[in-house]
């Protein structure tokens, strides 16, 4: 007659099997590409950046956009200055284009539009939507501010979360206020331009 | 005490053994393991490079821009100095990264390639620093003898 | 001697376990490689260079011959070769890229 009774050596070895299975079946799926989004974060942050210190915008008058209009309009951002006889000035931002940058920003519909052109909401190709925040500050770490008011410090509000950041250096075509550096107690302009610092932040 | 009768946890312990022994052979393979953070972080030092030489590359400033640097570099017992407005607006923009620099010049002098370091950005770099140059269109014939362009190289590093 | 076949289930649950570990390794690893290949390339294209060439090229001083000599020089000690003409026709070329535009500036 046998006694339907668990052997305690089949609930230990048992047990530890299973402890190790749950553990590796919760360490794998963080491992691989489709779940680390970080991966995506860091080119994403690039691409932004570089788009919008190194493309003056589509299309050509685009930084006259209005708030009313951004919705039905087609553009996309880029803030490097045009000259019509040297071409694009890499690195070079208009102080107009910013200004106009950070009030599509300031504006709910707005901001889902430049999301939408600057190709990180991917949600109708069945991908993720990317927040974004972009600050221009100086080389001293403040916020850049032309006529008193900051010039650019908007996007989405910056999480605690995983957070990836790409900086550039820039100089913008009009003198802002305090884009002057402290030398040896003298206020000096870096190689005579106003020089400042673009921080491209992105996380999911 | 028995002793008999523990084949269950041999085999349990023994299969746990398995598994983990295969997922640690498989994640020590360079096939699964995540791109290196590190290479973002050169990407993004070699970035601001670039960036700072074409912004101190200012046609128009005169003792600051790096033109105005080669021009109006000098030069002596093998040393050769920037002049102080450059030194100090390239440091300012170091310290403000915050990294590390070294610059030299390689320019050619009508024979040979000859390279020089600014005496004020002469540090050493650490084994994982980033290099860009730009190739500015001046020349010295007191310090750069022949050189009609100079070839500006940026080390960074943090 | 009785040979005691009881509990190799244990064991059969982690081979299995261990087979389906390798074979979605084998497959998710494809995605692993495409990330690392791809953010490669922005160390790899040599935007900054081109475009210092363009520059070069737009201004008929810095475009004389004996200019170009010496960049073509300085190039070639960095391992790259690069030609350009005035107005805005550049030449590049290093161990993974080829680039050759009559109008550098499109």
């Amino acid at each position: 007659m046998e006694d339907g009774k668990l052997s305690l050596d089949l609930l230990m070895g048992l047990s530890i099997f299973l402890f190790t299975f749950i553990f590796v079946a919760n360490f794998l799926p963080g491992v691989f590409a489709d779940v680390r989004n970080e991966i995506n974060l860091a080119n994403q942050a690039y691409r932004i950046s570089t788009l919008l210190v190194e493309d003056p915008g589509y299309s050509s008058g685009w930084y006259n956009i209005t708030e009313d209009r951004c919705r039905t309009e087609e553009f996309r951002p880029g803030l490097a200055v045009y000259d019509l006889e040297t071409g694009v000035k890499y690195n070079n931002l208009s102080v107009e284009k910013i200004q106009t940058f950070a009030r599509l920003l300031n504006n709910t519909t707005c901001i889902e539009r430049v999301r939408f052109y600057l190709g990180l909401n991917l949600s109708t190709l069945g991908g993720q939507v990317f927040r974004f925040n972009v600050s221009l500050k100086n080389l001293a770490g403040d916020l850049v501010t032309y006529n008193r008011s900051v010039l650019l410090n908007h996007g989405d509000k910056i999480p605690v979360t995983q957070v990836v950041r790409f900086e550039r250096i820039v100089y913008l075509d009009k003198w802002a206020d305090n884009c002057n550096v402290t030398i040896e107690g003298q206020n000096v302009a870096i190689a005579d331009r106003c020089v400042a610092k673009l921080e491209v932040s992105v996380w999911i | 005490m028995d002793l008999k009768g523990q084949t269950f946890t041999l085999e349990g312990v023994a299969a746990s053994l398995l598994i983990l022994i295969a997922t640690y052979t498989i994640f020590q393979s360079t096939v699964v393991m995540s791109p290196s953070w590190s290479e973002f972080n050169n990407i993004q030092l070699k970035q601001l490079g670039y960036d700072i030489l074409r912004v101190i590359d200012n046609p128009e400033a005169v003792n600051s821009s790096l033109r105005g640097m080669i021009g109006n570099l000098s030069c002596g017992d093998g040393n050769y100095y920037a002049p102080a407005e450059f030194s100090q607006n390239l440091s300012a923009l170091l310290n403000a990264l915050p990294a590390y620099g070294r610059v030299e010049l390689i320019w050619f002098n009508g024979s040979s390639i000859e390279t020089a370091v600014l005496f004020n950005f002469s540090k050493n770099p650490t084994p994982n620093a980033v290099r860009v140059s730009r190739l500015v269109a001046a020349s010295n014939d007191n310090c750069l003898p022949n050189a009609k362009i100079v070839e500006v190289r940026l080390t960074l590093w943090r | 001697m009785e040979v005691n076949e009881k509990g190799q289930m244990i064991l059969l649950f982690a081979a299995a376990v261990v087979v389906i570990i390798l074979s979605i390794s084998y497959v998710y690893a494809q995605n692993v490689i495409a990330g690392i290949e791809s953010s490669r390339t922005m160390l790899a294209f040599p935007k900054e260079e081109i475009r210092n060439l363009c520059e070069l090229a737009s201004s008929s001083s810095t475009s004389t011959d004996e200019v170009v000599r010496q960049v073509r020089i300085l190039c070639a000690k960095n391992g790259w070769v690069c030609n350009y003409n005035y107005p805005y026709r550049v030449e590049f070329k290093n161990l993974e890229v080829e680039y050759d535009a009559q109008d550098c500036r499109r």
